[in-house]
């Protein structure tokens, strides 16, 4: 039995190290949140705040407060609607293709055929080519005249044309040009989820009877859920606030016809200095993002 | 019915070194009902022969056949067989009933009722009715096993394959499941074929043990046919617990008998003993079994003394280790006698419970005797 004195100072020194450790704990947690609120919290909030005001890069400090009349403008705004619809269906279009295609190359990347391996790091070339050098690819791939995809369509007597200033064909390109870049990265993350996949598994399912497709369906896809999950939230918010890659290519154009909530923002603020109107367009896209974030990690919780 | 039929199986595997041969020619009749152990140190083979078995591998040369059908380039699914994986393999993202119920899913046009009926009658079986609702990650190493035996058992399968499925459960339920297992096979009465690397699991739960070394078949048998009469010495030394001594000595032929001489003892074997050695050259290897090793009072033939190094005592029976030789020696010896270490005991080895064998070949010469028949009935009832 200890005596009370003894008691007493253990709880003492417990006391005293424990304020210690915490306050130690705090001090180094410090920086990181200064630089945070700095670079994050405080741009998200002022942001936030900015949409409620009319402001103009033309007149610095002067901030009107104008309540809701920016979103109210949005909304009968048909250049905003426009962007809109660009804007989903773009993310949609091209973070399903990459989805699909990524799990195709995924399988075929597991087989253990000889070369596979370099074919998997070549793979990846795609992703790490900065877009700038990727966008001037593939314009000059368009180019009319020496454009590899217009000699190509030479050879068989087709139409060519500069396809980037094409209304027609200029967004299904730039859906192109997001596939094309991320497919590859879908892919060596699902093959890691699929290599991480026990064995065993597919052999108790082939005792239990399934044939390939039944295995894919019952073994592969749900234990790879998780990973598809992080991928396509990911891809959905990369693709959906991705700028450079519209903006690069056609800058919106042509006729609009490219336009997306991202170049749509930047042009509001820095082309026609309507500050406030962009960053209402801009918390539209962060509520659009949140909400598609929590809807689609509920989803994956009661699966 | 379900009589499987090995006929000459190999199995090349290639590897960084030219071929690894993990079966070799092995042949092997499992009758139907029988529950087959198959048994031996990692690499030896067991694991693809019942993969073979499966389905899982294809053999390189050799048939396998069912009742007289050769199913060896058959689908596993085609098979109607059910194996139990050592790691479970359970469905991680499926409940136990869907885990069970996968199988009959995939291979029967059982309607929904039937097959939760099935599904329910087997959970009974193996009590798990409570753990159907489960995920494998909510459930205990132990009540995955029974999922995972469960699931096999809802197939009503010609043949269980089993592949160490005890291997990953704590000893108290290794041992429970045990007899578990084997009062679920006789009931169900299906062929049974067990995998495992523990010779105690092999002699208590076979009806049949196949002793494999080196992809080869080395002893097939009853689990005490393998214990008192191994066909070589390394049976000899696999069965039982702990293993057998053994000791390299060279022959000599005297007037009295032959004789094994051993760097520390020499031992004249009795007539019997004579006449097994009659072929052998030179050297032979003596064999004896710690629970055969007897203290002496000094004056038996064969008799020598030996230094006692280290005593575990386990209550029943006390395991003693000498050295005899540079070599250690284990001894098991009544719990009663108390030992202590560093004294010098005078043992002796029975003549009827030697073993003998070729010390080139390490084919057995001699066994020791097996327990007459009065002893065998006296144990069974």
């Amino acid at each position: 039995m200890a005596t009370s004195s003894g008691t007493g100072s253990r709880y003492a020194a417990e006391f005293k190290s424990f304020v210690k450790e915490t306050w130690l704990g705090y001090a180094f947690m410090l920086p990181a949140s200064v630089l945070l609120g700095l670079i994050v919290i405080y741009p998200t909030l002022r942001g936030v705040h900015i949409s409620f005001f009319e402001m103009s890069l033309l007149q610095p400090g002067q901030e009107t407060f104008v309540a809701f009349q920016n979103f109210a403008a949005m909304a009968s705004d048909p250049k905003f609607w426009n962007a809109f619809g660009n804007s989903i269906l773009l993310t949609g279009v091209a973070v399903a293709l990459q989805y699909l295609l990524g799990l195709g190359l995924a399988l075929a990347l597991k087989e253990k055929v000889p070369g596979v391996a370099l074919f998997r790091s070549a793979s990846m070339i795609t992703w790490v080519l900065p877009v700038v050098v990727m966008v001037i690819i593939f314009r000059f791939m368009v180019q009319p005249g020496y454009g590899f995809l217009n000699i190509v369509l030479g050879w068989f007597n087709l139409p060519t044309s500069y396809w980037f200033g094409d209304p027609t064909t200029a967004f299904p390109l730039v859906v192109t040009m997001h596939v094309w870049r991320n497919v590859p990265f879908f892919a060596i993350a699902l093959m890691a989820a699929m290599q991480s996949i026990p064995e065993s598994l597919y052999e108790a399912a082939e005792m239990d009877g399934a044939g390939s497709l039944a295995k894919f369906r019952y073994v592969t896809l749900p234990q790879i859920s998780y990973v598809s999950m992080i991928m396509i939230v990911l891809h959905v918010i990369y693709t959906f606030n991705n700028f450079d890659i519209v903006f690069l290519s056609t800058g919106g154009g042509p006729l609009g016809s490219t336009e997306v909530l991202a170049t749509y923002v930047y042009k509001q603020a820095f082309q026609s200095y309507a500050l406030g109107y962009a960053a209402s367009v801009g918390v539209v896209m962060l509520v659009l993002l949140l909400a598609f974030t929590v809807v689609y990690v509920k989803l994956e919780d009661t699966e | 019915m379900g009589e499987i039929d090995i006929d000459t199986l190999r199995k090349v595997f290639p590897g960084a070194e030219g071929e690894i041969v993990a079966i070799d020619d092995l042949d092997i009749t499992i009758e139907d009902g029988e529950f087959l152990v198959l048994v031996g140190p990692s690499g030896c083979g067991k694991s693809t022969t019942l993969r073979c078995i499966a389905g899982l591998e294809t053999p390189s040369s050799g048939t396998i056949s069912l009742d007289g059908v050769d199913i060896t380039d058959r689908q596993p699914k085609n098979r109607n067989m059910a194996m139990v994986f050592q790691s479970y393999a359970l469905y991680p993202h499926m409940t136990a009933r869907e885990n069970m119920s996968f199988g009959l899913k995939m291979t029967t046009d059982l309607s929904k009722g039937e097959i939760d009926t099935r599904v329910s009658e087997a959970a009974e079986m193996m009590g798990i009715e409570r753990l159907l609702d489960q995920k494998p990650g909510e459930m205990s190493g132990g009540q995955q096993q029974r999922v995972a035996l469960g699931r096999a058992i809802v197939r009503d399968p010609e043949v269980f394959l089993m592949d160490e499925p005890l291997s990953n459960l704590d000893a108290k339920l290794r041992t429970t499941m045990r007899t578990e297992l084997q009062s679920l096979q006789s009931e169900f009465g299906v062929t049974t074929v067990y995998v495992t690397h523990d010779q105690t699991e092999a002699m208590t739960m076979g009806d049949r043990i196949a002793v494999l070394n080196d992809g080869e078949l080395q002893q097939i048998g009853t689990p005490l046919e393998c214990y008192h009469e191994p066909a070589n010495q390394f049976v000899a030394g696999f069965i039982g617990s702990p293993s057998m001594n053994f000791f390299e000595t060279s022959l000599s032929r005297t007037g009295a008998g032959a004789r094994l001489d051993h760097e520390v003892f020499d031992y004249l074997l009795d007539q019997e003993g004579t006449d097994a050695v009659a072929d052998v050259s030179d050297s032979v290897t003596l064999g004896i079994r710690p629970e055969d090793i007897e203290l002496a009072d000094g004056d038996e033939p064969n008799a020598f003394s030996a230094d006692v190094t280290v005593t575990e005592p386990l209550g029943d029976v006390t395991f003693v280790y000498f050295e005899i030789g540079g070599q250690q020696v284990t001894a098991s010896i009544d719990g009663d006698i108390l030992l202590s270490e560093g004294s010098t005991l005078d043992i002796v080895f029975p003549q009827n419970r030697i073993h003998l064998f070729d010390g080139r070949t390490g084919g057995a010469l001699k066994n020791r005797e097996m327990p007459t028949d009065d002893e065998l009935v006296d144990v069974s009832l």
